[in-house]
């Protein structure tokens, strides 16, 4: 989950801190950074300029030369062989002893390069006009840049001549790539991480506000939503947006899009894109158009179903996949894709947009089976909170009336099959601190939960956790919280106390120790083998056809034939690690090694089996597994 | 005679002449004077010599006899002494070569750091527990607080037998096999293989080893769990070896914790092996979650316990510096022999 320091600091009030310090910080409370970029890394001395006067250059065809003006009483003259300016454009300059992100053939280099005052075919020159990749982006990320040449400011918005290019690109900016652990699907959204990180620093959290009536019309008269399956479907909102006016998005939108490795394409997309990010909730947006008899049905597919997702491909379908469809035809995979014969095309005027809350483990399954995940899949299997759909649809209309990307219709149609409650845990202090081995205030306890939005219900002498935290759910997990904000790093640190106990090895082991030691003493070396290989083996060794050996374990779902069966015999592992090092000219190779074989277990075996079953849900017994001691080696 | 007496010594003397190496001279010896030999016949025909000749022709033979022997000993003596002097010359004995090497074999890499371990935690009363490797999806999942469908069963891309047998994705699952015998308190550490669907590269490979631990007792806390692998890293990696510790996610344990030591290569200053951030994570951790307890019949309300997971590999690549997990299963003469 990537985000980038300028989005965190729009939630958490006074946030001021260096990306290491962000780093250290947030990964000790628990969600890891593993890497960040600091976007201006290589980039120095670059100013905003605009260029007042340009010159052919007397020695040169290709060249230009041109004055700029960069808020200071001289201009400042530079040399450019850039085909895409003109007189009166506003562009980045980096002067000199500034430091741009690539070399001179444009490729990005770790450090930057120098940029010094210096003779162009006799003209003096003191610095460079910039591209975007020389600011070390590109224009996928910056789509209004030029494809080759310099980057032009907005003519009708120009920063400050001789302010800062950098900031006035937003490239001031650090992106960090967090770990996000399974239990907290909230986090896969920028606002979750942002909780996270007005808790580490305690910090005030501001909470974006989301309010978005729309119009006086009735989105219910737009469309009609039922869901047949409520179980695979636990929430199902819908509004929809007319008057679309598509466009590409405004810039600060794209940057954030940029800085977390989406690339923009047009407002609608943008917004959804927008929204996952932000919240961690997909959205889906139709044609309201292609939706037939103004209605979404969602309910399973049937057996065998044929359906043509919006990337072009036809997916093959079955009764455990859930579809979003219109009153005629499924327009949609549930939570993984929407179809071809829905989606926005440039000349849509209405639109419906989704938001969704569907079975994570049926998604999981049916992205699996289907053989496409998504960005939208990848967060619904992890099971999201159904009080975040209405959320997240709501800010997205909120975005469509501030870009002014169409006329929101007022209402929402909400299907809540499964209304999520918060979860109560009781606060114990006293078993919180035998837990953890501190001694921490029932106080402080409810002040660091708090921090977290776990409140503390005086009266039943409960935690409170919101929907959005579905793994709080017994006095451990507040411990793990309390923890974390109090930190690990202050629990102290002491040893076992109670019954002293004999520490030892079994009978086994220690043969298996005195085999190793005989060995060594013998001049043989230990080798270690897989316990799986291939089925071929025993022809190799000659094993006859009807030998015991043959009888094996099988792996299911192998890395390959060649490791799809457990081993019943050494001989194979040895005898590889010798060709192996005869291959490579080794004289003289003494091995051996210490193999685990499995051995199936027949059905006569004396086993309660309705005991097993019970337990283990089969009859099978495992196989017996045997260590078996097998010396290998060759030369003089 | 006298003739044949004196071409008997002529041929004699050239033969020991001509003779290359001490062999050759004793056959030369044998064929004139040995039982057989030319001068020993000349003996035995003096039955033909007349009476009054036989004491001259003695005299002469005996005369022949002791000068070939003469020569032959000349001879021999210069031969044995330039054999010597060759054998000196070749036998030459460079006092500084290294003595000649032991011929004891090596013992895997990684056996000698799980030794290592397992010698730290018995000293700190652990017992030494093995479980099976082929498992039921029960010990290895649904036992450790992962029930079906759970999206970590994924995540561990396990090896199946069939749907309800695995090969062990974690030496974990030995915990529940243990708890549910119902001797407490248990004090355990459990090594073995563990498997998991991963294409073999430099950091992962299809099978690799664990050392699992765990404790249950009456009271057991978080700063216990902090503090024995606080003494199991300082004893591994050194006595200077600081130990991190942050928070993280196990289904089977709550709180838990990921377990970075300073890097035992630049001592926390950041390098190349440690990715620069002087830190090198090798552990999972966490306190034994209620449901994992219950469910193995333990009372979380009296007991409660730690559990750890180690990646054998992992801490001997790092110990011995090597770069390249694959190296540990291809048994090369040369990589072993370093150990």
């Amino acid at each position: 989950m990537n985000t980038s320091l300028s989005w965190i600091k729009q939630y958490v009030k006074g946030l001021d801190c260096s990306a290491e310090q962000y780093k250290d910080a947030i990964t000790l409370t628990g969600t890891m950074v593993e890497g960040y970029e600091r976007l201006d890394e290589d980039l120095e001395k670059i100013v905003v300029g605009r260029i007042e006067k340009i010159d052919r250059h007397p020695d040169a065809d290709k060249l230009i030369v041109c004055q700029i003006n960069i808020g200071e009483a001289e201009n400042l003259q530079i040399v450019t062989g850039a085909p895409n300016v003109k007189e009166g454009d506003v562009i980045p300059v980096v002067l000199d002893g500034g430091k741009v992100a690539t070399d001179h053939d444009r490729n990005r280099v770790k450090g930057g390069t120098k940029i010094k005052k210096g003779k162009l075919r006799g003209v003096e020159s003191c610095g460079m006009l910039c591209s975007i990749e020389e600011l070390g982006s590109s224009k996928e990320m910056y789509p209004e840049a030029p494809e080759d040449g310099i980057y032009i400011f907005d003519k009708d918005n120009p920063p400050a001549l001789g302010s800062n290019a950098v900031e006035a690109l937003g490239l001031n900016d650090v992106i960090f790539e967090h770990e996000i652990t399974s239990n907290r699907v909230d986090c896969y959204g920028v606002v979750g991480i942002a909780r996270e990180v007005a808790a580490t620093f305690n910090k005030e959290f501001v909470y974006p506000p989301v309010e978005c009536k729309g119009n006086d019309e009735k989105a219910s008269d737009y469309i009609k939503v039922t869901t047949e399956d409520k179980q695979l479907c636990r929430r199902y909102c819908a509004r929809v947006v007319k008057n679309l006016k598509i466009e590409p998005s405004p810039k600060w939108m794209q940057r954030r899009l940029a800085s977390q490795g989406i690339r923009p394409i047009n407002n609608i997309v943008d917004i959804t894109n927008y929204i996952m990010a932000e919240f961690g909730q997909p959205m889906h947006a139709f044609d309201l158009s292609t939706v037939a008899g103004a209605q979404i049905i969602v309910k399973r597919a049937k057996d065998g179903d044929k359906f043509v997702t919006l990337d072009g491909q036809e997916r093959t379908l079955d009764s455990d996949v859930l579809m979003i469809c219109d009153g005629e035809k499924p327009i949609g995979i549930a939570g993984i894709m929407g179809g071809e014969n829905s989606m926005i095309t440039e000349d849509a005027k209405t639109l419906l947009f989704e938001a969704a809350c569907f079975d994570g483990t049926n998604i999981r399954l049916s992205s699996k089976r289907i053989g496409l995940r998504t960005d939208a899949s990848s967060k619904f299997e992890k099971g999201l909170d159904p009080n975040l759909t209405l959320e997240a649809l709501n800010s997205a209309c909120q975005l469509i009336e501030y870009l002014g990307a169409g006329e929101v219709v007022g209402g929402v149609v909400d299907v809540y099959n499964d209304v999520a409650s918060d979860s109560r845990v009781k606060l114990e202090p006293d078993k919180i601190n035998g837990l953890l081995g501190t001694d921490i205030s029932k106080e402080d306890m409810i002040a660091y939960l708090k921090r977290v939005e776990l409140i503390y219900d005086e009266k039943t002498g409960e935690v409170v956790a919101p929907s959005w935290r579905q793994d709080i759910g017994c006095s451990a997990d507040l411990a793990e919280e309390v923890a974390r904000f109090y930190g690990y790093d202050k629990i102290p640190t002491t040893l076992p106390k109670g019954e002293a106990t004999m520490g030892g090895i079994s009978f086994k082991m220690k043969v298996e120790k005195t085999a190793r030691d005989v060995a060594e003493y013998c001049g043989f070396s230990q080798g270690m083998t897989y316990s799986f290989e291939s089925p071929k083996v025993f022809d190799k060794l000659l094993i006859p056809e009807n030998d015991g050996l043959r009888s094996v374990v099988s792996i299911l779902n192998p890395l390959g034939e060649d490791y799809s069966i457990m081993r019943t015999q050494p001989l194979n592992g040895i005898l590889t690690s010798l060709s192996n090092n005869y291959n490579r000219r080794n004289k003289d190779v003494m091995l051996y090694e210490l193999a685990n074989i499995y051995l199936p277990v027949g059905d006569d075996s004396e086993v309660d089996k309705e005991e097993l079953k019970k337990r283990f849900g089969t009859t099978d017994v495992l196989p017996n597994e045997r260590m078996q001691f097998v010396l290998g080696f060759y030369g003089d | 005679m006298k003739d044949k007496l004196q071409k008997i010594k002529d041929d004699a003397f050239a033969a020991i002449k001509s003779s290359e190496g001490l062999n050759a001279l004793n056959d030369v010896r044998v064929n004139y004077l040995g039982k057989k030999g030319l001068l020993t016949s000349v003996l035995k025909g003096m039955k033909d010599v007349a009476p009054e000749d036989r004491p001259k022709v003695g005299a002469l033979v005996n005369d022949t006899r002791e000068a070939i022997e003469k020569l032959i000993e000349e001879t021999k003596q210069k031969l044995e002494a330039a054999e010597m002097e060759r054998r000196l010359k070749d036998e030459v004995i460079d006092v500084t070569l290294p003595a000649r090497k032991s011929n004891c074999g090596h013992r895997h890499p990684n056996i000698i750091t799980l030794e290592e371990v397992e010698d730290i935690f018995i000293g700190m009363g652990y017992e030494v527990v093995e479980g099976p490797e082929v498992e039921y999806d029960y010990y290895n999942f649904e036992a450790l607080n992962i029930p079906a469908n759970h999206p970590a069963k994924d995540e561990q891309d396990t090896f199946y037998i069939n749907d309800k047998i695995v090969l062990r994705t974690q030496t974990s699952s030995v915990q529940a096999r243990v708890m549910e015998q119902g001797k407490l308190p248990i004090r355990i550490i459990s090594p073995g293989r563990a498997f998991r669907s991963d294409e073999v590269d430099a950091t992962h490979s299809p099978s690799f080893h664990q050392i699992e631990g765990l404790v249950i007792d009456k009271g057991i806390t978080f700063a216990d769990l902090k503090g024995t692998l606080e003494v199991f890293a300082k004893k591994l990696y050194g006595e200077d070896t600081r130990v991190k510790f942050r928070p993280h996610h196990f289904p089977f344990t709550e709180p838990s914790a990921e377990v970075d030591v300073t890097c035992f290569k630049c001592k926390g200053k950041g390098c190349r092996f440690c990715k620069n951030s002087g830190w090198v994570e090798i552990l999972g951790c966490g306190m034994v979650h209620p449901n994992v307890l219950r469910m193995s019949g333990i009372d979380p309300e009296i007991y409660q316990g730690f559990a750890f997971g180690v990646g054998l590999e992992r801490i001997t690549l790092f110990k011995y510096e090597i770069d390249d997990m694959r190296l540990l299963y291809e048994n090369d003469m040369r990589f072993l022999k370093q150990f």
